[in-house]
């Protein structure tokens, strides 16, 4: 297993702020700070460009006011109930993967861990799988289904992975285990469906977000307003056990508690995106990866990063599917390629940074 | 080490382990044996010598051209599958450091699949015979790439690096295997049974043509084992030892790649033989590679070849194909295990 590296780090801009009496401090880190403000920058302006785009051709000017509800009115069922959503669902979608993802790295100390690791992208699958070839009846429950598979098997790894205490590395192994049984269900039940209904199986396997209505963007923006919050509440105690449990322990962090809070956030974060747009799974492995070289830093200080990174890719992604790709294709088919590429050109500049 | 006389520990922990190889070899016997002889038509044991006879075909009863023709090419690829994905897993787990890579991190899986999309939807071939090429091909190229931006740029390759090219490039292919698949669904069609990872269906030609790389594969392994030993104490240790890690590295990778691109070419991806194989078996004989490479020679056909008999007869008339009965089969059995053990990391 790869240990993080804090070494490497070049000397960085900081700067600690305090109130007059000195009571509170922050250290803020300047680029940290400035890679956040451009990229949300750049994901507003992006959104908002987006909603402008499709059949009907909606002024820019109009969208700041339709969404506020001073608009002409004309457009309110556009911009407010198809493209809106849409639009949100992509950028609190890579949020939550972003998040996710770098919650889960930083957890198990391996940077090929994803949400898959601990099952939910595929006990999602299985379950969408089956709605979708064998009991196609019910489909309608699919969201649901998915959810509740994902969180199925993450809860069958946890607990077989729970003796005395979840190492990381039994939960690595446990997952691929859970892993295994799950993908091969799903090609099970793409053998035994007709051709039509496979196709339709390997299209939600790929990721789309042509599910994206007003209830999934409520949805998805209750869960990112209270998840990720706590997921930046659990940093610091999660910086801690980095130095070990003992260690951990004496800086005050309860390392049997730290550990269940971070997957449980994990998960519900990964389970509610699969729900709704499929396994999205590239964003959450690349997003911290990018976040990491881009800003620079160790550990998980880049949480907040890695979910701007992820939205930006989710949005691009989709905007390019709607808009710029002639056939209609989902989504996840896309992010690989925008993400890939640059990443791969990371990774070569950055040659000598090790990955935590 | 020449030195020391080895202490009652060690030798009783090697005749322990000379106990196990004779128990995997006695069990591979069986299990080939019975995948001769087990499935929907019965044999007996004269049957069984009449096909491995060198009787011409034209005087052999039906049951004998099944067991020459369908059961026997079957089996070999079985074996002959089983223990290169072991080997080429544990492999790549220890190059890598990384208990989550299996030889589909180096690109392989990706790009024997998406060659054989191509196969299928640009040159409109369908017998899974036919298939093996394409994939051998496809894998080989797939690798190239990955190795190829894991240690370009500036810095070293380290196997963190070589892990990520080869996870985004492994994504990069299968999201261009997926778009084919959207837009052909005749190729879907054809491309699902393969994806499922299968061994029945091959004949001779398929063994033929896979054998001399899993050879050469095998010896490769075998013959890096030791210093792969030394390698997973990490780069600094290992350099410090005298070893030229760059050299070994490289050769256990050219070996995986050998050993599980020919395997895809063969059977399909079969996740379950890569990935918890090398895990199985390395709780038996601990952290020693000569050991974890020479059991899983024997042990991961045993499996192999049990979970496709079984496969047989679940679902009959039907087959369940190798690629799940493993996985179905095989991991419950693996949870179980890692349940009850108490685990050093590797």
């Amino acid at each position: 297993m790869s240990r993080q590296s804090t070494a490497d780090v070049r000397p960085r801009a900081r700067r600690t702020v305090r109130t007059r009496n000195g009571r509170f401090s922050r250290r803020l880190d300047l680029r940290i700070g400035v890679i956040l403000l451009l990229a949300g920058a750049v994901t507003v302006g992006l959104a908002v460009y987006g909603m402008t785009l499709g059949a009907v051709e909606v002024p820019f000017t109009e969208i700041p006011a339709t969404l506020i509800g001073q608009g002409s009115g004309q457009y309110d069922l556009v911009v407010l109930e198809l493209r809106l959503p849409r639009v949100a669902v992509a950028v609190l979608a890579g949020i939550a993967l972003g998040v996710s993802g770098a919650l889960f790295q930083s957890f198990a100390r391996n940077p090929l861990v994803s949400p898959d690791i601990i099952g939910v992208n595929t006990g999602a699958s299985l379950v969408a799988v089956a709605l979708l070839t064998i009991y196609s009846s019910h489909v309608a429950f699919l969201p649901l289904g998915a959810f509740a598979g994902a969180i199925a098997a993450a809860a069958v790894v946890y607990l077989n992975a729970r003796s005395g205490h979840v190492s990381p590395y039994r939960l690595v192994l446990i997952g691929i285990g859970v892993d295994v049984f799950c993908r091969a269900g799903v090609s099970y039940l793409l053998v035994q469906g007709e051709s039509m209904r496979a196709q339709a199986a390997v299209r939600w396997m790929v990721g789309s977000l042509d599910q994206a209505t007003p209830t999934s963007m409520w949805f998805l923006t209750t869960v990112v307003v209270f998840l990720v919050p706590a997921a930046m509440l659990l940093r610091r105690p999660m910086e801690a056990m980095t130095l070990g449990e003992d260690t951990a322990k004496a800086l005050g962090a309860d390392p049997k508690r730290m550990r269940m809070a971070t997957l449980a956030v994990g998960v519900m974060l990964a389970a509610s995106v699969v729900a709704i747009c499929g396994p999205i799974s590239f964003v959450a492995f690349i997003a911290p990866h990018m976040a990491r070289r881009l800003a620079n830093a160790p550990g998980t200080a880049i949480l907040p990063v890695a979910g701007a990174v992820g939205a930006l890719l989710v949005l691009v992604s989709d905007l390019l599917v709607q808009h710029v790709i002639p056939a209609s294709l989902p989504l996840g088919v896309i992010t690989p390629l925008l993400g890939g590429p640059y990443f791969l050109y990371l990774l070569r500049r950055v040659g000598r940074q090790e990955a935590g | 080490m020449k030195t020391r006389t080895p202490s009652d520990a060690t030798v009783n922990r090697t005749i322990l382990r000379f106990g196990w190889m004779v128990l995997g070899l006695i069990l591979l016997l069986a299990a080939a044996i019975a995948s001769l002889r087990l499935g929907s038509v019965d044999t007996d044991w004269s049957t069984i010598q009449a096909a491995l006879s060198s009787t011409p075909m034209s005087e052999l009863s039906d049951e004998a051209v099944i067991v020459r023709e369908l059961r026997l090419p079957r089996t070999l690829v079985g074996i002959a599958v089983g223990a290169s994905l072991a080997v080429a897993g544990a492999l790549m787990q220890a190059v890598s450091r990384n208990p989550l890579a299996d030889p589909g991190i180096l690109g392989v899986n990706a790009g024997a699949a998406l060659a054989i999309i191509v196969a299928i939807a640009v040159l409109g071939i369908t017998a899974p015979t036919s298939y093996v090429w394409f994939g051998l091909l496809g894998a080989l190229a797939a690798s190239a790439i990955v190795y190829g931006l894991g240690s370009g740029g500036r810095g070293t390759m380290t196997p963190v690096r070589l892990t990520l090219a080869g996870a985004v490039v492994a994504a990069l292919l299968s999201s261009a295997t997926s778009t084919v698949l959207l837009l052909d669904e005749r190729t879907l069609d054809q491309f699902r049974f393969w994806m499922v990872g299968s061994i029945a269906g091959r004949d001779m030609s398929v063994v033929t043509a896979v054998a001399p790389f899993m050879i050469v594969g095998l010896v490769a392994a075998l013959a890096t084992a030791p210093a792969i030993n030394v390698l997973v104490l990490g780069d600094d240790v290992a350099s410090s030892l005298g070893q030229r890690v760059v050299v070994v590295r490289g050769v256990a990778a050219a070996a995986v790649v050998l050993l599980a691109g020919s395997s895809v070419a063969a059977a399909g991806p079969i996740a379950f033989m890569g990935l918890v194989v090398p895990h199985l078996v390395r709780t038996v004989t601990g952290p020693d590679y000569r050991w974890i490479v020479a059991c899983s020679v024997l042990y991961a056909p045993v499996l192999m070849l049990a979970a496709d008999i079984v496969g047989r007869y679940v679902v009959s008339p039907d087959e369940l194909e190798v690629g799940i009965a493993t996985a179905v089969i095989g991991a419950p059995l693996f949870i179980l295990l890692i349940r009850r053990r108490r685990l050093v990391s590797t």
